[in-house]
């Protein structure tokens, strides 16, 4: 079993209310939401589409804090069932989503609060050399999206760059241009978490062929489907040919959709060639060199572990780019443990460790000095 | 030797018109009697992009005619080129006839297709085998149609275009499924459901802005749609209801499979009424066409292949014919095992599809 040193690039903190971030708030915005008149507050988040509505919220049962938090928001109990059960090396804190707000100068002032009151809540606030975050872009204007991410984006303990929203545009659009061009100016990736506001207030559709859908499990298994498709935008319109230093790390969508879409890029590879400029190497080559794929949730059962890894392995060279996440506290959360009896040794060290340390901005001090040991 | 993907349209329009009923007639108008121009509606919803490589295979032609417009064209050009026994005729953007969003105008359609198809094809060469055409967005009259057509024993299955935005599973679609394993018709899926103009069906993230982007996430319209028709246990209801999808290459296939098995572990107290794993239906209900396959990535095919033997009961050839992007036998027998050839050329589909064999005796 891999007992190198380990990159987690996706475990959820969460605030323990809202009035813990809400003094970072613009005065302006901060009576916008405090104040309505009725004596209530204005909700900051849109209403996600009616299927991720589950019982038990998202989370599981015993990693809620017990003193009326929300799982992820105590430290302490985050440290004793993960980070320090498994001896995490580094660890990326992101958040499943930004304010959903339809409101687009709402959403940059909360981007903007939050991402102060992380760093000075977690990334300063904890003596904890482990602990990176993820920097909230607001896109409704993408020239205010690419401010923020240098402004924040200044803050070493800064290892990625959220996009939570697209504007009912794909992600290869130029109007996200700005956005790359700060991200590739400030070496942080570009990071995804499941849709890309698809579910959460998007004009976009959340999955291809019908956008209602009867059922979480329908839900769950599209997650990856907005992605697909920026992905392929990013390709055909030149976003990693216009940015070369341009990274990118998924998470929470799975792994098992990458090896049809990923032959479907190359065997579309003549038609993109003459419909775009842009499109200059064979497509899955951009992905291998660029894109970092979370590992969770994964396609496969502990009764079963061959028939996930024998589907990746039909695309030589898949590997490059998984990347371990364990997405604690939520209820489909995979152990490191676990994914390591599902993928082949040979990968551990890539899935594990090397993939991540590439893509994400950590410091040449990141403190995952265990020794990387070959795994068996 | 069995080809389940063949494409057939008119030359134009106006070859179906005399199958419209009067009224229907009247409203769709007179081409060029306006200006020399205008004159007529269209009778099928628009698709969303122009192909830039052209929409056929050149030479595909025949007698200066539209490819794949003439019964001669196919036997000559294709069927006794390829030793092909029985065809398949699936339309081409004919299949969305039903997705007009005049549901009534469409319905009027869809009955003139389906009476067009068996005058002018399945009347012809004694290859040809159709499939029925339904007004989904009308249930009731879907299968009053489906019975109808059915009557022709040429007609082996019936295509569906869930173009409404309601996915497949939708009980909306139920009683075209009930009428349709009754009939022992399977149900036809293809490609396209996300690239109908006015039809809120897209893809997601938005519409993409070329056709290679639109082609590349093909597979997506068709997974959530079969995924859907599983978690809403149409094959429990349905337990003899067989699927046919097609168009969109075959690597995406386990891929789906993967997840949704997954999920449905954890989940499936959502829907208690489906009873196995999602992949275990599919593999009973579901058979995939080759129409479209990831010819540009032979490596991964022959991969694939080699790790997923559920596929050689799956996998039901279809050329394609005449589209661009056509896969003639020789060229998918390369890409598959030797072994698989049988099963994959003649045998899944002879045993899928319904043949005039297998028409029940009234």
């Amino acid at each position: 079993m891999y007992d190198g040193a380990l990159i987690d690039c996706d475990i959820h903190y969460l605030p323990r209310s809202e009035s813990d971030w809400l003094p970072y708030l613009e005065p302006r915005w901060r009576e916008f939401v405090e104040s309505p008149g009725d004596g209530a507050t204005v909700p900051i988040s849109g209403q996600f589409i009616s299927v991720t509505e589950q019982q038990e919220g998202v989370f599981r049962h015993d990693s809620f804090p017990g003193d009326g938090s929300p799982p992820g928001a105590d430290y302490e109990l985050m440290r004793e069932q993960y980070l320090d059960r498994f001896d995490v090396g580094a660890a990326l804190l992101t958040k499943s989503a930004g304010p959903t707000s339809t409101n687009g100068e709402l959403v940059a002032a909360i981007c903007r609060a939050w991402n102060d009151w992380l760093v000075a809540e977690w990334l300063d606030g904890r003596d904890d050399d482990r602990l990176f975050g993820t920097l909230f872009v607001p896109t409704h204007d993408p020239l205010v999206g690419a401010a923020e991410v240098r402004r924040a984006g200044a803050h070493p303990k800064f290892a990625a760059a959220h996009l939570f929203h697209a504007i009912a545009r794909p992600f290869g659009h130029s109007i996200y241009d700005p956005v790359y061009a700060a991200a590739a100016e400030m070496d942080l990736p570009i990071y995804v978490h499941g849709a890309t506001g698809e579910i959460s207030g998007s004009d976009a559709p959340p999955a291809s062929g019908g956008a209602v859908l009867h059922y979480r499990l329908e839900m769950f298994a599209s997650l990856h489907h907005p992605m697909a498709h920026h992905l392929t935008s990013m390709i055909v319109h030149g976003t990693f040919e216009k940015f070369p230093g341009l990274r990118l790390v998924i998470a929470e969508e799975g792994i098992a959709w990458l090896p049809w879409l990923m032959t479907q890029l190359d065997a579309n590879y003549e038609l993109m060639k003459r419909e775009s400029k842009w499109v200059r190497r064979r497509p899955s080559e951009y992905l291998r060199e660029r894109l970092g794929v979370s590992t969770q949730p994964i396609e496969a059962s502990i009764d079963d572990r061959r028939a996930l890894v024998d589907y990746l392995e039909t695309v030589e060279g898949i590997e490059e780019l998984l990347c371990f996440s364990s997405d604690y506290p939520h209820w489909d959360a995979d152990e490191p443990t676990f994914i390591g009896t599902i993928l082949p040794p040979a990968w551990h060290d890539k899935v594990f460790y090397d993939n991540a340390r590439r893509l994400l901005r950590l410091p040449d001090r990141v403190p995952v000095t265990a020794p990387v040991v070959a795994s068996g | 030797m069995i080809d389940a993907a063949v494409h057939h349209r008119w030359s134009s329009e106006a070859e179906v018109y005399p199958f419209l009923e009067e009224g229907w007639r009247q409203y769709v108008g007179e081409p060029r009697s306006i200006a020399g121009r205008f004159g007529a509606r269209r009778l099928l919803p628009i698709g969303r992009y122009p192909n830039p490589v052209g929409d056929d295979l050149p030479g595909a032609t025949a007698h200066g005619s539209v490819a794949g417009t003439s019964v001669d064209a196919l036997g000559e050009r294709w069927l006794d080129d390829n030793s092909i026994d029985r065809a398949l005729l699936v339309y081409d953007r004919g299949t969305f006839a039903a997705s007009h969003p005049n549901p009534f105008f469409a319905a009027a359609v869809v009955r003139a297709v389906n009476d067009w198809n068996a005058e002018t094809w399945l009347g012809g060469d004694e290859r040809l085998h159709g499939v029925a055409l339904v007004p989904e967005q009308s249930p009731d009259e879907a299968v009053a149609e489906l019975h109808r057509v059915a009557a022709n024993p040429r007609i082996a299955a019936v295509a569906v275009s869930p173009s409404i935005g309601r996915l497949l599973g939708h009980p909306l679609y139920h009683p075209i499924y009930e009428a349709a394993a009754e009939l022992r018709l399977p149900v036809v899926i293809n490609r396209g459901i996300d690239a109908i103009t006015d039809a809120p069906t897209g893809t997601a993230g938005g519409a993409p802005y070329t056709f290679a982007e639109y082609r590349t996430l093909a597979p997506l319209a068709l997974t959530t749609n079969v995924t859907s028709i599983v978690v809403n246990g149409v094959f429990e209801r349905y337990p003899d209801l067989r699927l046919y999808a097609s168009g969109a290459g075959i690597t995406w296939l386990d891929a789906m499979f993967l997840r949704v098995d997954t999920l449905w572990r954890s989940l499936r107290s959502d829907f208690p009424w489906v009873k196995e794993a999602p992949s275990e239906y599919l593999r009973r209900g579901l058979r995939v066409g080759t129409y479209g396959i990831e010819a540009g990535t032979p490596d991964t095919i022959r991969r694939l292949a080699d790790r997923k033997p559920h596929l050689r009961e799956m996998l039901v050839y279809g050329s394609g014919w005449p589209r661009w992007d056509t896969t003639g036998p020789q060229e998918v027998a390369e890409l598959l095992p030797a072994d698989w050839h049988e099963d994959v050329f003649g045998g899944n589909a002879a045993d899928w599809f319904r043949w005039e064999s297998r028409v029940p005796a009234r």
